[in-house]
């Protein structure tokens, strides 16, 4: 195994999340950025003629605009980028374009499984789960899966984690 | 003392109730033998006599005033609590269920009258400890009694008078203070002094830089004083019930750690530290409680000789098997480009117990974890990292100064050290509930 499977990157056997969550991410991004740019909007009308600020909106609205179209072209490698996968005793999370990870948690370690969804995910029907562990640095998050998914994964995940004496 | 008593007892302690009255007088007079001193040195005429009793009065009422405010009784949480203070009022709880000790002790004045003090100590940092003055003897030793009965009644309490320590380890307090001086404050006051004297002489007469200095210096010292204070009269030691440690000047902490719930040790060697070959070793532990802020304890001794190393570790940690001299994998040859200070430094260390792993340019770091308190394995990497073909990897951990990151390893090492890793840890999985953590 070389490094490039480790971080799952175009491997076929780890399971992939649901695409809609490019959706989801798109909205947030505009989400943030609407009020931002309206912010920028309003000081703009207020201060047309003081040209300090009027450069300092004008640089922020770029920012605000640059950025945000960035992330919007990223999000759909993001989503290609994370993976799982389960194994015969360890649950395998993978994810990131630019700075990669992949995180092993065994069953035996797992302390809880949180399914989640917050009310945008939820309109999106999307559900989270998080893996927690004794440790606080521990980063198993699994975003963007079916609810009906999330539910059977977190069964799973319990079932294993009894066999292997919690 | 039977059951029935104990009940009475404790039911005249559930009420607020002040130590004895002689108590202000009783203090006042163990505080004067500095005035007896004074009064013989300047030499007894009226003047003199008479100011001395005036202060001796002066104290008698303070000591009255706080005396007045100061009351204490068994709460029905089953708390010790203890309410004091003229000008802000101040409560203190001390958990009955998590206590340590509770001692008589009598100072000379009180030898001499029939009074005593009570020193009660739970685990915990920070307020762990209440010394109640004074009390009859009588009253005290039925303080004390009610006080260990209600300890040994509570389900989740430890033998408040169990197991003696059988192996302690005190930090000499003038090593302490050597210590912390020459930590990485030391390297911000030399800084800061030589930046004071280049003003001083770039502007001899203008006043900055003696303000550099001053607060150069005042704030090394703060940072000094407030860990010197902290870790003052540091022990670690070694009963049945686990590893105690206890420490501070102003409030004592102390704790009563089972050596189960140490997850990572770490040593810390700050630069000034390496010829003396002192390091300073710090730990992990699990499930400190949440619930009440308190924190669990952070350093197992702020500072040991190296060749005292085994010694400790073969008395606290005699499964952990903390040979320093080992196979070491060291960072790949590109990590240079990455961190250009600690590369060489930069290596990490599998055996059959430990996960190892070692950091630091200045200020050198080392890590250990056995494979089973490990609780997830993360191998990360960033662009730069990419492009050198380097990788970290991470043994998460519980929260605490102890980090445990292999960085710099070469792709294709850090590909086969998590996979030997993964493998130690499903071997090493022991079995752990969920009150080992």
């Amino acid at each position: 195994m070389n490094i490039a499977e480790l971080f799952s990157a175009g491997s076929s056997d780890w399971l992939r999340v649901n695409p809609k969550l490019r959706a989801y991410w798109h909205t947030l991004v505009v989400l943030v950025a609407i009020p931002l740019l309206l912010v920028a909007s309003v000081v703009l009308f207020f201060a047309w003629n003081v040209a300090v600020v009027k450069l300092i909106a004008f640089i922020a609205i770029g920012v605000v605009v640059v950025s945000s179209i960035w992330i919007w072209i990223l999000v759909t490698r993001r989503v290609r980028s994370i993976g799982y996968r389960i194994e015969e005793s360890e649950l395998k999370v993978s994810s990131g374009i630019m700075f990669r990870r992949v995180v092993s948690v065994p069953f035996a370690r797992m302390q809880l499984v949180e399914v989640s969804a917050g009310p945008l995910e939820r309109a999106y029907s999307l559900a989270s789960v998080q893996l927690h562990t004794a440790s606080a640095s521990t980063d198993a998050k699994i975003p963007g899966l079916d609810p009906e998914r999330a539910a059977q994964l977190r069964d799973a995940l319990a079932s294993h984690s009894a066999t292997a004496g919690l | 003392m039977s059951e029935s008593e104990v009940a009475g007892v404790v039911g005249d302690l559930l009420t607020p109730r002040r130590t004895s009255s002689v108590t202000p007088w009783l203090q006042s007079l163990n505080a004067s033998p500095g005035l007896v001193v004074a009064v013989i040195v300047i030499g007894v005429d009226e003047w003199v006599a008479g100011i001395a009793i005036g202060l001796f009065l002066i104290g008698v009422l303070g000591y009255w005033l706080s005396w007045r405010k100061r009351t204490y009784w068994i709460n029905e949480e089953n708390e010790l609590e203890v309410r004091s203070g003229v000008l802000f009022h101040r409560s203190r709880r001390l958990r009955i269920s998590r206590l340590q000790s509770v001692d008589i002790v009598r100072p000379l004045i009180t030898r001499l009258t029939g009074y005593s003090s009570v020193k009660v100590e739970v685990a915990g940092s920070g307020d762990s400890r209440v010394v109640l003055s004074f009390l009859k003897v009588k009253e005290a030793d039925e303080l004390r009694s009610v006080i260990l009965g209600l300890a040994k009644n509570e389900s989740v309490a430890p033998q408040p008078e169990g197991p003696e320590i059988q192996w302690a380890w005190k930090v000499p307090n003038g090593r302490l203070v050597a210590s912390l001086a020459l930590t990485t404050s030391t390297y911000f006051l030399i800084i800061g002094a030589i930046v004071s004297v280049a003003i001083v002489l770039l502007d001899p007469f203008g006043g900055t830089g003696l303000i550099t200095l001053a607060l150069t210096v005042g704030g090394a010292g703060i940072t000094l004083i407030g860990g010197v204070t902290s870790l003052f009269n540091f022990s670690v030691g070694r009963s049945e019930r686990g590893i105690a440690i206890s420490h501070g000047l102003i409030t004592t902490a102390s704790y009563t750690v089972s050596p189960i719930r140490i997850q990572a040790v770490g040593l810390v060697q700050p630069i000034a530290w390496r010829p003396l070959g002192w390091y300073q070793i710090t730990i992990n532990v699990a499930g400190t409680d949440q619930s009440s802020q308190k924190s669990g304890p952070k350093v197992l001794i702020p500072v040991i000789h190296e060749s005292n190393l085994s010694e400790l570790f073969g008395e606290l940690l005699p499964a952990w098997n903390l040979e320093l001299d080992r196979n070491w994998i060291e960072a790949s040859e590109s990590t240079r480009w990455r961190f250009p200070w600690q590369a060489r430094r930069l290596a990490v260390s599998l055996d059959s117990g430990l996960f190892m792993a070692r950091s630091g340019a200045l200020t050198r770091r080392l890590g250990a974890v056995p494979h089973a308190r490990i609780q997830s394995l993360r191998v990360t990497q960033g662009p730069w990292e990419r492009r050198l073909g380097i990788s970290r990897l991470h043994a998460d951990s519980v929260p605490g100064p102890v980090s445990l990151s292999a960085r710099g390893l070469a792709d294709t090492i850090a590909v086969e050290v998590a996979k030997g890793e993964l493998d130690l840890m499903f071997a090493a999985r022991e079995v752990t509930t969920s009150e080992d953590w």
